[in-house]
């Protein structure tokens, strides 16, 4: 399989090395500009041979959703400048698959090698939970995944601003995790290629990009890469107030109004919480497929053994979530799995806003 | 394009949620409500580990293992739930499913030269069976072992004739009791809580590991009445149990205050625990 853990750190150190260099001699061979009107005719071309995913404007129910483009009606809606509904985890960590097929007491694992993978405007938030789920499913050697992840290029948006007061991207610690990035300009996008992967992309379709010697400037600005706002996270000490505040009451207060809908969950770019179970027809229970599925831990089941719930209260399911985010799994890979996009407070029914619960721990 | 395999038991780290088939050697009827089933297995493997059997079309649910040897294994499975009813309905010969074994188990290496103190609650004493198999494998690198195994009647004892056999071990002290003799069944044994009878048997601290395996409120109980007999943390040890779906720490079903049950436990040394 192409990805192994150790391969991380080597890329982030691979991509500070190229931002030092570029500050001292100007760009490298690796930054280009692509007009708009180029990309659409880029990602047309693309779209035939590979899975090309993009935030697009659903003209159905005004959603802005990540999903595959299909035709050119899609290119024509993709709104690449906005953070999606739903997250890109689904092109790797599938809402539904099958692990593998049973027929009478045989196992069969079916290997369908998938189509190679586009994902487009990712931000910063997207880009590290792909990281991070590479951390969780690659310690593990889930080859379901590595299977969607191993040849997949990941080409992000910059965010000039916070989309909206829920982005707290800026409070926690992100890395650059992608392998090309979009920065748009007036006229188009200015394009970095970072990882080899990333390079490889953009020599493959020379073609649609232009250098320009313009670029020289506009790399050496050091605003290029900010991201203006987006730091509604109070993150001084933050592992610290998290343990000392652990019984707080506020936690009680803030699970009051929860629904217990695990929205928060199946919007989490991050959550990587699945069940697995046996799908059976019912003309025949010996034939079937062994299936996995995103699950919560925000379900009262999700801890069910010999049917008694581990974690029965709203309270602590949804301590639960937190700590998973922002304190559990740092300390064991050293970085949060959170990534600040929002999208489990924005988008909850009731708008629990654990944020600003833990703005106020001291 | 579509490559169709057959998977077999080295399969390779890759297929981490096949399993494989195994034909059941016996299967024995436990008590009222358990059973223990025998399957091969070659893999190494350590006490308090488990495995994940499932068969197909109704599920998988992990199971302790309670034997010592690298080619067969004994699974006590108490009848709680859908996919344990269908196991216990198995008879030898039928195939079963199996991936395995998972979690880190207990540190044996370690207790080398110390006494050993089991506490077990009803099929709690299946994990803790294979700590017996291996000290009886191992005689001379442990010292004095206390069981103390409690059942809720005579009924649901299981391990009826090893425990027997267990009495005459030399350096074996042996406490059953059950809570409650309702039917006044033949019982050789105390008809009280097992953690009343720890309070009343003098254990001296010095030398010595605690293994609990049983109900939390059990566990809780025994832990408070050896403090009081001077046991630290650091030398107790306890086997949680959770409902593992991957059983390889992904999943998330198993984990307690970040930790995964299936890969850091299911044996938590009490003071790491508190972390």
């Amino acid at each position: 399989m192409g990805i192994k853990t150790k391969a991380k750190p080597v890329r982030l150190a691979m991509s500070m090395l190229h931002s030092k260099l570029m500050l001292q001699t100007g760009p490298m061979l690796h930054t280009r500009i692509i007009t708009k009107e180029n990309l659409k005719k880029l990602i047309s071309k693309l779209s035939k041979t590979t899975e090309v995913y993009a935030p697009l404007h659903e003209s159905s129910d005004g959603i802005i959703k990540f999903r595959q483009i299909n035709n050119s009606e899609d290119i024509s809606s993709m709104a690449l400048d906005k953070l999606s509904y739903n997250p890109a985890k689904t092109a790797f960590f599938k809402k539904h698959e099958t692990l593998f097929e049973f027929d009478n007491n045989k196992v069969i694992c079916e290997c369908v090698a998938p189509k190679p993978k586009i994902l487009l405007g990712l931000k910063k938030c997207d880009l590290n939970s792909i990281a991070h789920q590479d951390i969780v499913f690659n310690e593990a050697k889930d080859c379901w995944y590595m299977m969607q992840r191993k040849d997949a290029v990941l080409i992000g948006y910059h965010c000039k601003n916070e989309q909206d007061v829920y982005c707290f991207c800026n409070s926690l610690d992100l890395k650059d995790c992608h392998d090309v990035m979009l920065y748009e300009t007036k006229e188009g996008y200015l394009v970095e290629a970072v990882t080899d992967r990333g390079k490889e992309f953009i020599n493959k379709f020379k073609i649609h990009f232009k250098n320009n010697k313009k670029m020289l400037n506009i790399f050496a600005d050091k605003n290029l890469k900010v991201i203006k706002g987006a730091d509604h996270l109070e993150a001084k000490n933050l592992d610290e107030r998290l343990r000392k505040n652990y019984s707080s009451e506020e936690w009680k207060k803030l699970a009051e109004p929860c629904l217990g809908c695990s929205a928060c969950n199946i919007l989490c770019p991050s959550c990587y919480c699945f069940d697995i179970y046996d799908k059976v027809s019912m003309a025949n229970v010996k034939k079937g497929k062994r299936m996995r599925e995103h699950s919560s831990c925000q379900l009262l089941s999700f801890t069910d053994i010999r049917g008694k719930s581990e974690r029965a209260s709203r309270e602590d399911r949804l301590k639960h979530r937190v700590y998973h985010q922002l304190k559990y799994f740092k300390e064991k890979q050293g970085v949060n799995l959170c990534t600040g996009c929002g999208r489990c407070i924005r988008h909850c029914p009731v708008r629990i806003n654990f944020v600003n619960i833990i703005n106020t721990f001291k | 394009m579509a490559k169709i395999e057959q998977i077999k038991p080295n399969c390779g780290p890759e297929k981490i949620y096949v399993p494989w088939a195994v034909k059941i050697t016996s299967i024995k009827q436990e008590s009222s409500d358990s059973v223990t089933i025998q399957i091969p297995f070659e893999k190494k493997n350590v006490p308090g580990q488990f495995v994940q059997l499932s068969i197909p079309g109704i599920g998988e649910c992990p199971i302790s293992i309670s034997s010592h040897s690298d080619k067969f294994l004994d699974l006590h499975i108490r009848i709680v739930g859908n996919m344990t009813k269908a196991m216990s309905k198995l008879k030898a010969g039928d195939t079963l499913f199996v991936r395995g074994p998972y979690g880190n188990g207990y540190p044996m290496e370690q207790f080398k030269g110390k006494d050993m103190v089991l506490v077990g609650g009803g099929c709690g004493v299946a994990p803790l069976r294979s700590i017996i198999k291996y000290v009886l494998a191992h005689r001379k690198d442990f010292g004095k072992v206390y069981l103390f195994f409690g059942f809720r009647s005579p009924g649901e004892m299981i391990f009826k004739e090893e425990i027997e056999q267990w009495k005459q071990e030399k350096d074996f002290y042996v406490y059953i009791t059950v809570d409650a003799n309702p039917k006044n069944e033949k019982f050789d044994g105390k008809v009280c809580f097992v953690t009343n009878c720890i309070k009343d048997v003098a254990l001296e601290p010095k030398n010595k590991v605690v293994m609990l395996c049983g109900p939390p409120i059990m566990m809780n109980l025994a832990i408070g009445f050896l403090k009081e007999k001077g046991f630290t943390e650091s030398q107790t040890y306890i086997s949680a149990e959770r409902m593992m779906h991957c059983a390889v720490g992904i999943c998330g079903h198993c984990m307690i205050h970040g930790k995964y049950t299936c890969k850091d436990g299911p044996v938590f040394r009490m003071d790491q625990l508190k972390e």
